[in-house]
């Protein structure tokens, strides 16, 4: 499906879809989908509970898109969809899923669903990102869920601190110290991922350079 | 391997690396950075950690998270099911309770003259063979007035009721037919007068010309001539209620009213403007809830 309105920026798109305006709606789910789908696999490290929770938290963002007053769109549905996972993850410590799925937090590489890839990307490159994304995820697996919100929605989707904070409803002060214990977890981690994805380092140096103050 | 370091230098780190540090902060840490070789490898260090965060592969959602428009489309409020129903038979409700308190407060008070002349309205009745015409608009009114979702039903007996007293109006006035749509507006009110009744269907009969097409109005046109032999000041009021509706209909009770001041009406014959107001409120809400529940009945099974 194609964005149905695409010359509408994502206010105009608002205010049609707070007047029942569906379609309106959906572009802006077309815009936002794969972010919000990320963001909660990477949080729930389980694509068919991440696929629910996005659809729910559309659904739920779609009937209470009145309450939206501000300008941040992205950091509004962000909050919905982490406020879905938490309870999601509340579930599972519940017992809701099978001791096996609670005994290590080992990101499952067949139940990884498929990346966004270059179609000019070699299968031998597309291999090695799978592998990268798998061993990210596991680093990620390690940290406590709000620690890992923020380092997945800094580090991994490069939201704004001021962001993060309306997202998760945090001054900047707990954003930062929270990414900060967030980074110090997962530095040993990270770095045994470098060591082991010697290739890899092509792809963090050309990132690092662009973004680097 | 980095050597053991304070939590408020990778704090420091962190914020610098993110460009969120105030200038004065991050001067100092820069100045840091510049004479430490072992600071500037812990920056190397979260710099690459952050680039390898960043180079985390997107994933792919499994499908669209649209959202069907048949399913998710706002209706308006007043198209919703059940909303003009329901509506409807609140006002039917409301309508019932105010014709109620409407004949209550018409009802004169207890007296040796009223009761006994009370029985004619029904006589009258009796020689019209309508008795049922008045019997539906008393129940409709008595079914309505139990505040539930069968309070709006009742309509279409009291739209009977009226059309068929339209016809009586309508035909070549007999005496007995316009009697007849007397006895109902008599029992609709409860009058207890006897001897108005049959001053208002004189009256009645000259009026008829002006056939009007609100039968209702007409029925209650009935009671203001009625009323309106009781005292001037009564049918003056009357007219201006009704002046619109049926211009000669009220002049001529005026005229009538004139032409026989001997008629004296007892205290207890007279029905407070008030009581008719709110009877005619209560008719016209009647109305607009049977409207209203009948659209909502048709809206939501198209």
């Amino acid at each position: 499906m194609s964005d149905p309105n695409p010359d509408l920026d994502d206010l105009s798109l608002i205010a049609h879809a707070q007047r029942g305006d569906v379609q309106a709606f959906n572009s802006l789910v077309l815009r936002y989908q794969t972010g919000m789908y990320n963001l909660a696999y990477r949080l729930l490290s389980d694509a068919a509970a991440a696929a629910d929770v996005t659809q729910e938290a559309f659904i739920s963002a779609f009937k209470n898109l009145h309450q939206f007053r501000g300008s941040n769109f992205r950091a509004w549905l962000a909050r919905i969809v982490t406020n879905a996972c938490y309870d999601e993850l509340r579930r599972r410590r519940r017992g809701a899923l099978s001791l096996d799925d609670l005994a290590d937090g080992r990101a499952d590489a067949a139940d990884q669903p498929a990346l966004v890839s270059d179609p000019e990307d070699s299968p031998e490159q597309v291999a090695q990102r799978h592998a990268l994304s798998a061993a990210i995820q596991d680093c990620l697996n390690q940290l406590p869920p709000t620690f890992r919100t923020v380092a997945i929605m800094c580090d991994v989707q490069e939201y704004a601190y001021d962001e993060i904070a309306i997202a998760l409803n945090l001054s900047l002060g707990t954003v930062k110290s929270r990414l900060s214990r967030a980074r110090h977890k997962l530095r040993d981690c990270l770095r045994a991922v470098r060591e082991l994805l010697p290739n890899a380092n092509r792809l963090f140096e050309q990132k690092d350079e662009a973004e680097t103050p | 391997m980095m050597p053991p370091q304070a939590p408020e230098e990778f704090d420091l780190l962190s914020a610098y690396l993110d460009g969120v540090l105030s200038a004065r902060q991050r001067e100092a840490l820069e100045a840091r950075l510049a004479e430490s070789p072992d600071l500037r490898a812990q920056l190397d260090d979260l710099r690459a950690l952050r680039a390898t965060l960043r180079a985390a592969p997107t994933l792919q959602p499994p499908r669209n998270f649209t959202l069907d428009p048949a399913l998710y489309a706002r209706k308006a409020w007043w198209s919703r099911a059940g909303v003009l129903r329901t509506l409807g038979s609140l006002s039917a409700a409301a309508a019932a309770l105010l014709i109620f308190f409407g004949v209550l407060l018409s009802t004169p008070p207890e007296s040796p003259a009223s009761s006994g002349v009370a029985l004619q309205p029904t006589l009258i009745l009796r020689d019209a063979a309508t008795p049922t015409l008045a019997m539906l608009i008393v129940e409709s009114s008595a079914t309505a007035s139990a505040i539930s979702p069968a309070a709006a039903p009742p309509m279409p007996a009291t739209v009977a009721a009226q059309s068929v007293t339209a016809e009586a109006f309508s035909a070549a006035p007999t005496e007995q037919q316009t009697r007849a749509a007397l006895g109902v507006t008599a029992t609709m009110q409860i009058m207890a007068t006897a001897m108005p009744a049959f001053e208002a269907t004189e009256m009645t009969q000259r009026a008829m010309p002006t056939p009007t097409t609100f039968p209702e109005i007409a029925l209650l046109m009935a009671t203001e001539t009625s009323a309106a032999t009781t005292s001037v000041e009564e049918a003056s009021d009357a007219a201006g209620i009704g002046e619109s509706a049926l211009p000669t209909a009220t002049a001529r009770p005026m005229q009538h009213a004139a032409e026989e001041p001997e008629v004296t009406p007892t205290p207890s014959e007279v029905i407070s403007p008030t009581a008719r107001l709110i009877v005619v409120l209560g008719i016209i809400l009647l109305i607009i809830g049977g409207v209203l529940y009948l659209i909502g009945t048709f809206r939501v099974r198209t």
